[in-house]
């Protein structure tokens, strides 16, 4: 997915402001400004990444369910349930008759639901869902998230929590494959604390920090696969 | 390393690695897998440091983190546990508050002085002439204490981490490696823990001897074949749901586990006599460890003090080991069989003896005098060591935490559980059950019970039966009419101290706790409990049991600081705007947990205020209020649910309109404010402020809930963000960039609008937030910095200025408009703050009806504004006092400098007869000086609120 044009971009990442330097430069993905690397070397094996970019939809109201089944996409009938939304995607029910949906890293996973603007029916509302969305990966991303989250995970296959970590709540969305990686959703005023918190941890752990195109690189490969 | 013994099986040292640190500035050497008492010991060296009170010389008591004798501390670190942690290479370690060095200490001529510094002589002095007293307490901190720490240092960052398994065993002993096992056979996870470097308990040390030890920890690596072992790990806590901190040299382990079995074992008892705390007094353990584990010879010449059953077996053990132990001297409660047997191995049986006590040289023990029950005889023995072998107290702070129930058991000797809560297993000595194979068989069938909680088989297996004969002497204490005998070597504290206590009227254990501060010292009464309990029993003419015991609470171990901050998160809340704030160098402070801009620029505080002020009251100011809460309310009972919450009228908020709302709670409690706009007949925006927007969420969730009501109550607090344009250019500013028409008959006051602004789809809500023309936008938060920018842009030809918090209060102030949390607290009521006519009393039901329909009918305070022209009202600030005649009749809750009102106004609560305008009353300020102010009506500026209201019929729309 090549990057769109800077000019017309209203949306910034909440992250943006950390990774300026040399190793960063700005481009545009999904309307939004975010970074990506200016080096292409391969990602370290443990890296951190700001994939906030990824479109999120809010879909809530008493017609929420109904709404999400009419136009073809999967329903988790609990709260705190989720449904994988085609490869990379995903629905989950954040809340009770509120329905997070999260577009695959290159679009196209719910057509009728990204391309259009937010909007209300009778008895839904479908809303922007503005949010941090950090990605992690590497050896390290076990026992990083073993320090600062208190629930446990089964890191082997994919899952989604809704959890505290680092003292943020946030959504945890574990992915398996092609390279195992954990995404870590939070509000965009947690956003600076919780990357700096992992960065540290990842860095520390000779990981790295790396750039939008790199995650959609892994994400391209898991089609590939 | 004069003071090694032959190399022999089972020793923890690796004499092919050498270690060098120093210690009081001498130069040691260790081996590996030496500790620093150890290697200091090895070195001929028996005082290692000093006590907390009187600087009396201290040697090692356990050697097992049982005790806080020996802590030292190098330039960076304090505290250091010496008995358990291995010396680093280089290292420089000293004493920990020694006043010239442990062998020199200046301190110790405070025990000189102990007559007049017994326990709770703080109480009693001090105290008079108060103007001393931080004099006194600087010098008493400075003369008791433990580590110093450096400041300077760079803090240590110790992360933490969770860990999760179905079953853990705290304490690696025969119990506790027999539940594991079983366990881990029936394939399920276990985390296996210890304070010990490696497994085995004390069947590596003081069971040595045991029949059946040397091939139990022959075994180990087959026990252990399938267990999580946490070897050198403290469960130092024991929390909820069975979560339990490991505390480990690299930091804190959470173990949530789903159940727990506790092994923890038993923690040796000293005897309470003259001088027993003198260096070379030592418990058996301490002697055995250091003799079994780190090959060294911990004494010349010794002798055992012996008061239990296996007191005498073990002497020989430790004879056979090499240790010169030459005589026992049988304090009761040993059988004949066991003196005989020692007698065998060439120890010397001092029998019938009814006290004791030690004598020094040099600060060391030299000679144990005892006397005999019969005849008087007194007999002296030179020895420079004696080991304690008087028994046991239960570690069983863990279990007591966990909500089991223990009481005394006069056959066992200590005290055992008596009902233990659901998931919680013991085992082993702590239970009550001594021989190893007993021990043994009472791990497996905790294990047994542990997976039949688990639905894994049943729990059939029996346990065995607990001790039938006392494991412990009943009272070693051996009272001397001169001379300190300590029952707490932590705190200094001795039997005269328990004494004194007893008879000042602090009899019941918890008081003579907190009275004498026994158990309360670094080791938390490991060693120094029972003996109290013993100790306080005879002095109330009590049993033991009936004396009861303390309440342990966590921590049970001293956990370094370092370790429980972790990593050391502290979490702010950043808004979208953040940067660019920072950028322009904004005075940012934390309010709550959101970090937001005071004022922008360089300067005094009160000029960047005024220029901030002047902007908005007289072009346009922007400010970032994203930190407002933001709620969308959407469904069918939208209507019913905002109806039911606030007590004001929603009947005529019509979609395009917005108000302004209040919460109460159900007492009239005024709790929240914000603006409610209307976005159809089924779908409202609401804002809440920044504080409360958690509980007014969790509050419509809640009604919602409980009238059954359909609707969606969506939080949007952190997914939008907000700013306020505000000031008599707003609109010009405004219509540049968005597409929304503008003019006051098209969007009048209090409307509200969606369109786009800056090409940013937004919400637009015209509200009196600081009393000027303004418009609040609210735009998704990754958008909001292209909004910002675009207006900033626009505004500059105005005169635009972004303004901070603090300007803001001050615009507010001067509207009179009442700030909830600030100008209110948990006791006010809307009535007393002027939005009483804003309750809607034709309402049938809504939160707090009833109590605000008696509320109206007698209010007896008001909110009033006051001002002052006095250059001295400068000194007024919130929170001080408002005086009537002599009395205390409100406090100041906002007050500022009004550029407008060329003088010092503010809002505050005061009773009604002073809320009349033009009444005069006074400010008590910080130096306790009136100043006089005058009631004003309210608000100060723009009473017919014509320009917030602004008709200016001008700009539509610039697209």
């Amino acid at each position: 997915m090549a990057a769109e044009s800077t000019q017309h971009a209203s949306r910034e990442s909440p992250l943006l402001a950390d990774l300026r330097g040399p190793r960063f430069s700005v481009a545009v993905h999904h309307g939004m400004r975010i970074a990506e690397r200016t080096d292409g070397a391969p990602p370290a094996d443990g890296f951190v990444v700001d994939v906030s970019a990824i479109p999120r939809r809010l879909i809530a109201g008493s017609g929420a369910a109904q709404w999400l089944e009419a136009h073809g996409l999967p329903c988790p009938g609990d709260v705190q349930g989720w449904c994988a939304l085609g490869a990379g995607g995903l629905v989950a029910q954040i809340h009770y008759g509120q329905y997070l949906v999260i577009d695959q890293p290159d679009g196209g996973a719910a057509p009728a639901l990204f391309a259009d603007s937010p909007d209300r029916g009778a008895d839904v509302l479908i809303l922007d869902h503005d949010q941090a969305d950090i990605a992690v990966s590497g050896s390290a991303r076990d026992a990083v998230l073993a320090e600062l989250c208190a629930v446990e995970m089964d890191y082997t296959a994919d899952d989604w929590r809704s959890v505290r970590l680092a003292h943020c709540d946030v959504g945890l969305w574990q992915l398996s494959a092609p390279v195992p990686h954990t995404r870590v959703l939070c509000t965009p005023a947690d956003a600076r604390f919780l990357f700096g918190v992992l960065r540290e941890c990842v860095t520390a752990a000779a990981g790295e920090v790396v750039g939008f195109t790199d995650y959609l690189a892994l994400t391209a490969a898991r089609t590939v696969c | 390393m004069s003071s090694r013994l032959p190399p022999h099986a089972g020793e923890w040292i690796d004499r092919s690695q050498t270690i060098d640190f120093s210690y009081e500035g001498e130069r040691i050497e260790a081996f590996r897998g030496d500790v620093i008492s150890s290697a200091v010991m090895a070195g001929g060296r028996r005082i290692l440091a000093r006590s907390f009170k009187y600087h009396r010389p201290r040697g090692v008591l356990s050697l097992a983190n049982h005790d806080a004798n020996v802590l030292v501390e190098t330039c960076s670190r304090t505290n250091i546990r010496a008995d358990v942690v291995a010396p680093e290479a280089g290292a420089e370690y000293r004493a920990v508050n020694t006043w010239g060095g442990v062998r020199c200490d200046a301190g110790q001529v405070l025990g000189l002085l102990a007559p007049l510094l017994p326990a709770g002589f703080y109480y009693k002095a001090f105290y008079r002439p108060a103007c001393l007293f931080p004099w006194w307490e600087k010098l008493i901190r400075r003369a008791a204490g433990l580590g110093r720490v450096d400041t300077q240092a760079t803090a240590a960052r110790v992360p933490g981490s969770h860990r999760w398994c179905d079953v853990l065993v705290i304490g690696a002993g025969a119990s506790g490696l027999a539940a594991a096992r079983r366990l881990a056979a029936a394939g399920v996870r276990v985390v296996l823990a210890d304070e010990q470097a490696r497994p085995g308990g004390s069947l590596r040390h003081l069971r040595a001897g045991e029949a059946g030890a040397r091939e139990l920890l022959a075994e180990l690596p087959t026990t252990l074949a399938d267990v999580t072992v946490l070897s050198g790990h403290v469960a130092a806590a024991y929390y909820p749901d069975h979560g339990v901190p490991l505390v480990g040299p690299d930091g804190i382990t959470f173990v949530h586990a789903r159940r727990v079995i506790v092994a923890t074992g038993l923690y040796e008892q000293p005897a309470v006599f003259r001088n027993n705390d003198l260096p070379g007094v030592m418990l058996t353990g301490a002697a055995a460890r250091l003799a079994h584990l780190y090959a060294v010879r911990p004494f010349a010449t010794g002798v055992m003090l012996a008061g239990h059953p296996q007191a005498c077996a073990q002497a020989v053990v430790l004879r056979e080991l090499g240790v010169p132990l030459e005589a026992v001297i049988d304090l009761g409660n040993v059988d004949d069989a066991a003196l005989e047997a020692a007698r065998a191995a060439g120890l010397q049986v001092i029998a019938d003896v009814n006290s004791i006590e030690a004598r020094a040289s040099g600060g060391e023990l030299a000679a144990l005098t005892v006397r005999a029950h019969s005849g008087g005889l007194v007999q002296t023995l030179d020895c420079d060591g004696a080991v304690m072998s008087m028994g046991w107290a239960p570690a069983a702070s863990l279990l007591v935490q966990a909500g089991a129930r223990m009481a005394h058991d006069a056959a066992v000797g200590h005290s055992v559980p008596q009902a233990l809560p659901p998931g919680v297993f013991a085992a082993g000595s702590v239970n009550g059950v001594f021989a190893l194979a007993d021990r043994r068989a009472d791990g497996a069938a905790a294990a047994a019970a542990a997976l039949a909680s688990l639905g894994r088989g049943s729990a059939a297996v029996q346990a065995p039966p607990r001790a039938r004969a006392p494991q412990s002497h009943p009272y070693p204490v051996f009272p001397h009419p001169r001379g300190k005998a300590f029952v707490d070597f932590d705190e200094d504290l001795t039997i005269g101290d328990l004494h004194t206590a007893v008879r000042e009227g602090f009899d019941a254990i918890e008081l003579v706790k907190r009275y004498t501060t026994i158990g309360m010292g670094p080791s938390q009464g490991k060693t120094s409990n029972m003996n109290g309990l013993r100790i306080v029993a005879g002095l109330t003419g009590q049993s033991v049991g009936a004396v009861g015991a303390t309440t342990p609470r966590p921590f049970v171990y001293p956990v370094p600081m370092a370790q429980l901050a972790g990593r050391r998160l502290r979490r702010v809340w950043r808004t979208p705007l953040h940067d660019w704030h920072v950028g322009q160098a904004a005075q940012m402070k934390e309010a709550g947990t959101w970090l937001r801009p005071l004022s922008y620029g360089a300067g005094p505080s009160r000029a960047r205020i005024e220029r901030e002020y002047a902007a908005v009251r007289g072009a346009v100011g922007l400010i970032d209020v994203s930190t407002l809460g933001k709620l969308e309310i959407f469904g069918r009972d939208a209507r019913a649910l905002l109806d039911y919450a606030y007590p004001v009228g929603f009947a005529r908020l019509v979609p395009g309109m917005t108000r302004y709302v209040f919460m109460t709670d159900g007492g009239g409690t005024l709790v929240d404010d914000g603006v409610c706009a209307c976005l159809g007949t089924d779908h409202y925006y609401l804002t809440t402020t920044s504080s409360q927007a958690q509980h007014v969420l969790r509050q419509l969730e809640l009604y919602a809930a409980q009238l059954e009501l359909e609707v969606a109550v969506v939080e949007r607090t952190f997914n939008c963000g907000a700013l306020n344009l505000a000031g008599p250019d707003a609109r010009r500013v405004l219509a540049a960039h968005t597409d929304v028409d503008l003019s006051a008959s098209a969007f009048p006051y209090l409307a509200c609008r969606e369109g786009t602004v800056a090409g940013v789809p937004a919400r637009l809500m015209r509200v009196g937030f600081v009393g000027e023309l303004g418009y609040e936008i609210h735009v998704n938060a990754h958008a909001l910095g292209t909004l910002w920018q675009a207006l900033c842009d626009a505004g500059a030809a105005h005169g635009l200025l972004p303004f901070g918090v603090d300007t803001q209060r001050l615009l507010r102030l001067d509207k009179g408009h009442v700030i909830v949390g600030h100008d209110s607290d948990g006791t006010t009521n809307p009535f007393e703050v002027g939005l009483g006519r804003a309750i809607a009393k034709s309402k049938t039901r809504c939160v707090g009806r009833h109590a605000l329909a008696v509320l109206g009918e007698r209010v007896t305070r008001q909110l009033i504004g006051f001002s002052c022209a006095d250059p001295r009202a400068a000194a007024i600030e919130e929170c001080h006092l408002v005086i009537d005649g002599e009395r205390i009749a409100g406090r100041v809750t906002s007050v500022g400098w009004s550029p407008h009102c060329a003088a010092v106004i503010g809002l505050a609560m005061v009773e009604n007869p002073l809320a009349v305008s033009g009444e005069r009353c006074r400010v008590r300020v910080t130096d306790r000086s009136l100043i006089d102010v005058e009631v004003v009506p309210l608000p100060f500026y723009d009473p017919g609120n014509t320009r917030q209201h602004d008709t200016t019929e001008e700009a539509g729309h610039g697209g």
